[in-house]
């Protein structure tokens, strides 16, 4: 066997030359002993090769290191180590049938989706980067966007609130968040609700509902983007009238949703 | 000095660890729907945004004019949502237009007409739900102040049918609503539609939804 005879020749050189270093032939015949078995893997990768080199050395390396706290010489360790390997070209030719071609590029493309995916995901975070402030703000601060006066005249009565607007997924909320009341030049109020809607879920979209909102019969105007929308509503009211409606009517899936809004005059001067 | 012996994954088990990081990942991306990698995912999207219940898509065909774009009728129990859908190698499966035509009606017919403008052109959707056996053709209207009508008349082969239902949903191209000698200087003042039996006779009548 071609081993076998590495093997013995290596041993004849050791004792011939009782100055060579002993630790860097073991290490020379191990690698050669690895290097041969990867000489008849023909399905492996570069790294695959590197991978069971290593792990035949050390394997080696520890047997003979077990056999010399058996009390072995160390030279007779290491040639008994690589001896008890068995042939190269069998050890790597069993070894390569055990590569599947399937398995590698099915783990190639899980990969390259899985990059994909993560570049995908991030590219969306990234591509919100703009509208994030204003859906937090939504969210949790919508009050930034409620008017403190309008042309000068500022409001008889202002009060921040929590109403929500019930929706029929339950994935959006419709908040009102301020109402205002108005004494306009010519004596007549008006009512200001604004309201802030967003989904729950911050990838999401805002909902369409929205298109089909009203208060008293006014439509409500603002400023929207895809995943939220700030509007007021604003409506003529009567003297001491005790609240406004806010409608939400779709008619072609026969929603109706309707909210009191209060309205509170026991506080104007 | 003896090393630490580390087992070497196989293949086939790095290639399960990989897929179990990426099935992670796509749980993590259909619980926050960041991504629509799935059309039934961009499906969904339309569904909380229309606030309907789940549909299940019963007609899906290439768009003709819109490259990219899929047409796609859905239905749940009350509507149907004529819908387009499209797949964006930076933005994953998304979808536009989303036209609601109830199912739950008395008249014989349902319907809808949107005009969509595009980077190159624009086009005329009719699109509506057929509630009776009866109508043979589908004719939409218009007439502009000077006498001019034009009509758009989908005939019961270009129905879809789905399980003894029937919906239709025509695309024409922008130039239908050209005025022939003012252009869009000009728009129609009388919007109609009509529902015909196969003798012509008109069974509905009534304004076009737009």
């Amino acid at each position: 066997m071609e081993q076998t005879y590495e093997v013995r020749e290596n041993r004849n050189r050791m004792k011939e030359n009782q100055q060579y270093d002993d630790a860097a032939y073991a290490s020379a015949a191990y690698q050669a002993y690895c290097n041969r078995v990867c000489s008849f893997l023909k399905k492996a990768t570069k790294k695959e090769k590197a991978s069971l080199s290593e792990e035949l050395y050390d394997h080696m390396e520890s047997h003979a290191e077990a056999l010399v706290e058996l009390g072995w010489d160390p030279q007779e360790a290491r040639i008994y180590a690589i001896q008890a390997m068995g042939d190269a070209e069998i050890v790597g030719k069993q070894y390569d049938e055990k590569l599947s071609s399937f398995w590698l590029w099915c783990g190639y493309v899980v990969r390259v989706l899985f990059v994909a995916l993560a570049l995908l995901m991030v590219g969306q975070v990234a591509n919100r980067k703009a509208l994030w402030s204003d859906y937090f703000a939504a969210r949790w601060n919508p009050h930034i966007y409620a008017n403190e006066e309008i042309k000068g005249i500022e409001p008889l009565w202002s009060e921040k609130m929590d109403i929500r607007v019930p929706t029929p997924s339950g994935k959006h909320v419709i908040r009102v968040y301020q109402t205002q009341l108005y004494q306009l030049s010519d004596g007549s109020y008006n009512a200001i609700v604004y309201m802030v809607s967003f989904p729950k879920n911050p990838f999401g979209a805002k909902t369409d509902l929205l298109r089909y909102m009203t208060m008293d019969g006014y439509p409500g105007g603002g400023f929207t983007s895809g995943s939220f929308a700030f509007y007021d509503f604003s409506a003529r009211v009567e003297e001491g009238q005790k609240s406004v409606e806010l409608v939400i009517h779709r008619e072609v899936t026969d929603t109706e949703i309707r909210v009191e809004i209060p309205l509170n005059w026991e506080e104007i001067p | 000095m003896k090393r630490k012996w580390i087992r070497k994954r196989s293949r086939r088990e790095k290639a399960l660890l990989a897929m179990a990081f990426l099935a992670c990942l796509l749980a993590l991306n259909m619980v926050l729907d960041v991504v629509a990698v799935f059309p039934f995912q961009a499906r969904r999207q339309m569904e909380e945004v229309m606030e309907i219940d789940k549909t299940e898509v019963i007609w899906q065909a290439p768009s003709k004019s819109r490259g990219g774009y899929t047409n796609c009728l859905a239905i749940n129990e009350d509507v149907a949502v004529f819908t387009g859908f499209r797949f964006y190698w930076h933005s994953g499966w998304r979808y536009n237009l989303a036209i609601l035509v109830s199912r739950d009606t008395t008249e014989p017919i349902s319907h809808e007409y949107m005009s969509m403008g595009y980077r190159d052109g624009g086009e005329e959707h009719f699109m509506g739900y057929v509630n009776s056996d009866q109508v043979a053709s589908v004719e939409y209207y218009f007439r502009w102040e000077d006498g001019t009508v034009k009509t758009v008349k989908i005939r019961e082969d270009s129905y879809i049918y789905h399980e003894g239902d029937r919906y239709y949903w025509q695309a024409e191209d922008e130039s239908l609503m050209h005025h022939p000698t003012l252009g869009w200087e000009s728009y129609p003042i009388e919007r109609l539609i009509r529902a015909l039996d196969r003798d012509g006779n008109i069974i509905y009548q009534g304004p076009m939804n737009h």
